[in-house]
């Protein structure tokens, strides 16, 4: 295998891969497999043509009207395009490289190539902030420090070169045989690997070590569209959320801390609270349109601290969606940048734009009944033609339905609808009555599908069960409103933390029960859908990937959390304070030490007198300081030595081995062909003594050559102890032996 | 004494010479790292993405910058761990002809168990004993090793054209690599002084020498014009050489074998040859032509006293003028003839002393016998500076100065004499690539060569080439490995 080949091909591979790193966004565009395609072919291309023969590349004055038509392409993109500046550069770059693919490389050119790849692996790094791209951004890493090798040893050949046969301007020929041949072996696999572990643990190292602000963002340029969140829409068709509930992709992630910032485990069940569907439709629900967006009220500490309450720091990937998912009722949302808004007439929390990755802290009550801050009353219009409004006739075949059920329960008073509501969610919940199904499907689409749902089907998702009781609610005069978000999510025992999948989506309902004594709306959470068929449903998707989620979701953890969303609180907690504890326990730990030796050694060394070293105490005291003299001279002497065999290198079994012992070593290795070895116990004379027996009886032809071993270790004996020079004509003879000595116990090789 | 068997100044292996060079490479460092240029870039480029990540706050950057920095810190443990228990020896011919092919055998083992030692290069430094001497001259041998197996050594050629004459000095090997990266450049400095003595160049004495020789024989025996009276005795035959006298040619051997056979007369009795050197300069205002008088003398003496030492029994000397002129003299011969050509190639100009002070310090035998060559760069007079002889004028002027002859460099006048033509650089290259410089002058059978050779480095006849240095198509060729 050629090393040249071997470099040119694993270069070609990088570059793809620098390729796919600035296209990893699967949102990016239909075509975004397109680049890296490209890459990838015409490295195949080139190494099949201007790598074997330089004369194979295009001309200079083409390769310099492509390069310039380059910009054309860059134009094109940018006039369809043109919020996409970096990422149009990010290809303008792509197409510079291709038209370098096909022209002849000096070491210059592969450089400049690294560089484009290098860069486009950065562009890739800050306008792709999904998982893939670290993924990408890895391999490119390991084979970047494989190349950097391969690439280093061509250079080395071409900078020894003859100056008369290349110059410094000209594309180097592949060299007609490998200077490097047998390169691949074993141990240089092996090394490089451990550079390669090397190389990347101290970059990782020292990234964790760079010192960090204190709200580092995972990005600041992703602004990428991220992937659309289905049901979280101005308008969701009844059933629409079924089609992520079997999807596993992930939504955020979320870290529970106290208010310390000690990790707590999570609520039971939580629900992430998203959008608020008000107006129902002929199986649509659709969001009121009038809006009352406020910035979300900054809560101070002290009004935080009069709460039980809990932290959620969030990193939400890419999505299409403005809505922040939080635990509610949420006390404060903090972010680094524009502060979130809140909706005060739905409580939904915003963000500013809808697009990248974005990290965020929320802080939220444990007592999920108490009322959500900034969200205002809703006025008894709204009430009126938005909570209650069902169509009529639905309303009244719904009534029938749900009045039986809260026959009797009194009708005055918040308490009197949480205990209707729960009469009906309770109705819902009986598996007697409804079952749980991802399946879609109407048995009557003549009437309205929550009817359907009530009547004929009675089966469906969380949707259906939620829409139903809303519906019912609001036909015995209840306000209701449907909520879409996340309930539960993926614990990781390892790493303390929830990953949310669009599989956990869940619709539930929220019933009006007017205001508090100081004026704020009550709204008591109610949950249709039956618990355990849902997280029976959620278990089985994922199939073979769900057995390893706890690793992917290690790999994901320190990807989100310490690579991409690596701020100064987590650098101070994974390194600061660790460091901060162990040198103070170590400091600790040196002066109770010092103590005990100080007053050890105070009680050891006091003497009354100098008689009284005269003892059993002065006499151990004695012995001791003697052994530790006897032991620091010997450590002395080592350290001399070592220093010495250190500084004068391997030069005394190096090169200049004499020729006696070079010919008593070729002697050794030829009888440890035959297992004839000496032992540590066994002089080289009787060794020899004992090749001659064994050379003797191995039949006339051996028996030419069995005096050799003797005369040869004569010869060692003479320059390794009796440090003389041998003679010419004693080298000759000793080299003459050796050789029919070898030719004896080879005879294949020989022949 | 051949060639071979001359002592070489070489590094001290005993107990003395260890604890110096412990010392020495205790208190001096061997080892230094530096970067490259492309480290130097690749830092720089590193450094923009680290900034940018930190004003940024981005950690992606941050990574991709991190990551590029492991590189860098992995070439110091990488290079290092490239250098552990590897050797270099260098083995050079320890006199060699200005103007012929330097060649130098660098020996790179790799004592390691396991790894291969990959573009491994080592650098020589070769200074000169004369400060005076130019270094930007010199040459610089730089050999690189591929890559040399575990447990293996392999040898590499470096072929350049030695410089002026005079006394150098190889001083330290450096053995360095950029391994793994390219980014880092270590190397490991080993002290290894080894004399290499410039012989001055030397080229071919004409027909006209030898007619000059003979003539002055005559003017001492009187004119005779057999070759009986020239007391040659037949010797054998050798190849015809430029200025061979056609009548020397033995025409059915040359039928014979197809190329002009001369017949050999080993002269008996031959007169004695001293040959009398004023390299003298003036003090001020030297212009190029008389430098190069003086370096056409030098040749010119050296080139009489490899012909003459080419064959017994014919004393030689060899005097020069000076602030303490000099004389060198004996039976010709191989040591007589290092002798001398190590003498005439540290020889410097000088604008003190004069002839009369060299007749004065001549031996007397050779006052009296011997064939004086006179080599200036400047007019005399002999019979003025025999006058001012104390011997020469104390016997009788006329005796020695019957014998002289007087040649002025600075005149032209041994352009007739001696000849540095094409066909002897050409010669000279084939006898350097052959073996070394020392095979200009060792008439001894090649297989007394080798073995000579081989009493002064073992290695030379039992460690065979790595198999990959067989191959190895390195710039320096495979024909150059040993």
């Amino acid at each position: 295998m050629s090393s040249y080949l071997v470099y040119r091909a694993s270069f070609y591979l990088m570059m793809t891969v620098a390729a796919v790193a600035l296209c990893a966004d699967p949102s990016n565009s239909r075509f975004g497999w397109l680049p890296p395609f490209l890459v990838a072919a015409a490295g195949v291309a080139a190494l099949s043509t201007v790598d074997r023969d330089p004369k194979l590349g295009l001309p200079p004055g083409l390769a310099k009207a492509l390069a310039l038509g380059t910009l054309g392409l860059l134009y094109l993109e940018l006039s369809l395009e043109d919020s996409e500046l970096v990422r149009a550069l990010g290809h303008w770059l792509i197409a510079l490289q291709l038209v370098k693919y096909s022209l002849p490389k000096t070491a210059v050119d592969d450089w400049f190539l690294f560089l484009v790849g290098l860069m486009q692996v950065l562009i890739g790094s800050v306008i792709n902030t999904g998982d893939q791209v670290g993924v990408w951004l890895f391999a490119w890493a390991l084979l970047a420090v494989w190349v950097l090798g391969q690439f280093f040893l061509q250079r080395e050949v071409h900078r020894f070169a003859e100056p008369s046969s290349t110059s410094p301007a000209a594309a180097p020929a592949p060299p007609r045989e490998d200077p490097y041949a047998g390169l691949f072996d074993r141990p240089y696999f092996m090394a490089t690997l451990r550079v390669m572990a090397l190389t990347l643990a101290l970059g990782f190292l020292a990234f964790l070590l760079i010192p960090r602000q204190s709200a580092m963002a995972r990005s600041r340029f992703g602004q990428a569209p991220g992937q659309h969140l289905t049901g979280f829409d101005e308008e969701v068709a009844l059933g629409q959320l079924g089609e992520i509930l079997e999807n596993e992709t992930p939504v955020m992630t979320v870290e529970f801390t106290d208010l310390d910032r000690n990790p707590v485990p999570p609520p039971t069940e939580p629900l992430w609270r998203g959008v608020t569907l008000n107006k129902y439709e002929s199986g649509r629900w659709r969001r009121h349109t009038s809006r009352a967006l406020r910035r979300f009220p900054i809560a101070s500490s002290s009004q935080i601290a009069q709460h039980n309450a809990f932290r959620q720091a969030i990193k939400l990937e890419p999505n299409d969606s403005p809505i922040l998912f939080a635990i509610r009722p949420v006390l404060s949302i903090r972010y680094r940048g524009f502060p979130p808004a809140i909706n005060t007439i739905d409580g939904t929390a915003l963000r500013q734009g809808a697009r990248g990755t974005f990290d965020y802290e929320v802080i939220s009550d444990t007592d999920a009944g108490a009322p959500q801050i900034a969200e205002l009353p809703p006025s008894p219009d709204r009430v009126e033609e938005v909570l209650l409004a069902v169509a009529p006739e639905l309303k009244e075949r719904l009534r029938r339905i749900a009045e039986p059920l809260v026959e009797g329960l009194p009708s005055d008073g918040p308490e009197a609808i949480l205990a209707r509501g729960r009469a009906l969610e309770g109705y819902l919940l009986d598996p007697r009555n409804f079952g749980y199904t991802l399946q879609m499907g109407r048995v009557d689409s003549s009437i309205d599908p929550v009817e359907d749902f009530l009547i004929n089907r009675r089966e469906g998702h969380c949707e259906y069960f939620a829409s139903a009781l809303a519906l019912l609610l609001r036909s015995i005069d209840i306000p209701s409103r449907m909520v879409n978000g996340f309930k539960g999510g993926d614990w990781n025992d390892i790493t303390q933390t929830m990953t949310v999948r669009e599989k956990h989506a869940h619709s539930w309902v929220e019933a009006y029960a007017g205001v508090n004594g100081e004026g704020e709306p009550i709204w008591f959470v109610l949950d249709p859908t039956p618990g355990t068929e849902r997280e029976r449903s959620i278990a089985e998707m994922g199939g073979l990937a769900s057995r390893f989620r706890v690793v992917t979701d290690l790999v994901r953890h320190v990807w989100i959390f310490y690579i991409q969303g690596y701020n100064a609180d987590r650098q101070s907690k994974l390194l600061y304070e660790p460091l901060g504890m162990l040198a103070r326990g170590v400091r600790s730990l040196a002066f109770a030490g010092w103590a005990a030796i100080a007053s050890a050694a105070a009680a050891l060394f006091h003497f009354q007198n100098i008689r009284s070293l005269i003892s059993v105490k002065g006499f151990i005291v004695t012995f001791l300081l003697l052994l530790a003299l006897v032991l620091l001279a010997k450590f002395s002497a080592w350290l001399l030595r070592r220093a010495l065999a250190w500084w004068r290198g391997p030069d005394e079994d190096g090169p200049g081995v004499t020729a006696g012992i070079l010919f008593y070593r070729r002697l050794a290795q030829l009888l440890a062909e035959y297992d004839l070895e000496r032992s540590p116990a066994e002089t080289q004379n009787e060794f020899a003594r004992r090749a001659f027996r064994f050379l003797s009886g191995r039949g006339t032809g051996v028996q030419d050559v069995a005096e050799s071993p003797q005369k040869i270790v004569d010869a060692f004996y003479q320059v390794r102890f009796g440090h003389q020079d041998l003679p010419p004509e004693t080298l000759a003879e000793l080299e003459r032996r050796l050789d029919a000595l070898e030719a004896v116990l080879r005879p294949s090789e020989g022949s | 004494m051949s060639v071979d068997e001359n002592q070489r100044a070489t590094a001290s292996r005993g107990r003395a010479g260890r604890l110096a060079r412990g010392l020495v490479s205790t208190l001096v460092s061997t080892e230094r790292a530096g970067l490259t240029r492309e480290g130097i870039g690749y830092c720089a480029v590193m450094a923009i993405l680290l900034a940018a990540g930190v004003l940024q706050q981005i950690n992606l950057i941050l990574l991709v910058a991190t990551t590029a920095a492991g590189p860098i810190v992995a070439s110091l443990f990488g290079s290092r761990a490239m250098m552990r228990r590897l050797g270099g020896r260098r083995r050079t011919s320890p006199h060699v002809f200005a103007g012929d092919p330097l060649t130098v055998d660098y020996a790179l083992e790799n004592g390691r168990k396991r790894l291969a030692a990959l573009a491994v290069f080592v650098e020589d430094q070769l200074v000169p004993a004369d400060r005076s001497t130019a270094v930007a001259a010199l040459p610089a041998p730089r050999v690189f090793f591929p890559r040399v197996g575990a447990g293996d050594r392999a040898r590499v050629r470096w072929r350049g054209e030695a410089p002026q004459r005079g006394k150098y000095f190889f001083q330290n090997l450096a053995l360095g690599t950029r391994s793994p990266f390219g980014l880092i450049e270590r190397r490991v400095t080993t002290p290894m002084p080894e004399q290499l003595i410039v012989y001055p160049k030397v080229g071919r004495l004409t027909r006209s020498w030898r007619q000059l020789q003979r003539q002055a024989t005559e003017h001492r025996l009187g004119r005779r014009h057999d070759r009986s009276a020239m007391q040659e005795e037949y010797h054998g035959l050798r190849d015809y050489r430029s200025g061979d006298s056609l009548r020397w040619i033995h025409w059915r051997t040359s039928a014979r074998l197809g190329e002009l056979m001369v017949r050999e007369y080993e002269q008996q009795n031959e007169q004695d040859l001293a040959i009398l050197l004023d390299p003298w300069l003036p003090r001020a205002q030297v212009s190029s032509h008389q430098r190069e008088a003086v370096e056409r003398a030098i040749s010119f003496a050296a080139t009489v006293c490899l012909e003459t030492c080419r064959r017994q029994g014919r004393r030689l000397a060899i005097g020069w003028t000076g602030a303490a002129p000099g004389v060198v003299q004996g039976p010709s011969s191989i040591k007589l003839l290092h002798e001398l050509l190590e003498q005439l190639a540290v020889l410097r100009p000088t604008h003190e002393g004069r002839l009369a002070e060299l007749f004065d310090a001549l031996p007397a035998a050779t006052l009296r016998d011997a064939l004086l060559i006179v080599v200036s760069t400047r007019p005399l007079n002999l019979m003025e500076e025999a006058e001012r002889s104390t011997r020469v004028a104390a016997t009788s002027a006329r005796g020695p100065l019957s014998r002289a002859v007087f040649l002025n460099a600075g005149r032209d006048d041994l352009d007739n004499l001696i000849r540095f033509d094409e066909s002897d650089a050409a010669r000279s290259t084939e006898r350097g690539t052959a073996g070394d410089g020392a095979s200009l002058i060792d008439d001894r059978a090649p297989e007394a060569r080798r073995r000579s050779r081989s009493a002064d480095d073992p290695d030379a006849n039992q460690e065979p080439a790595t198999a990959s240095a067989a191959r190895d198509p390195s710039p320096n060729g495979p024909e150059e490995r040993a």
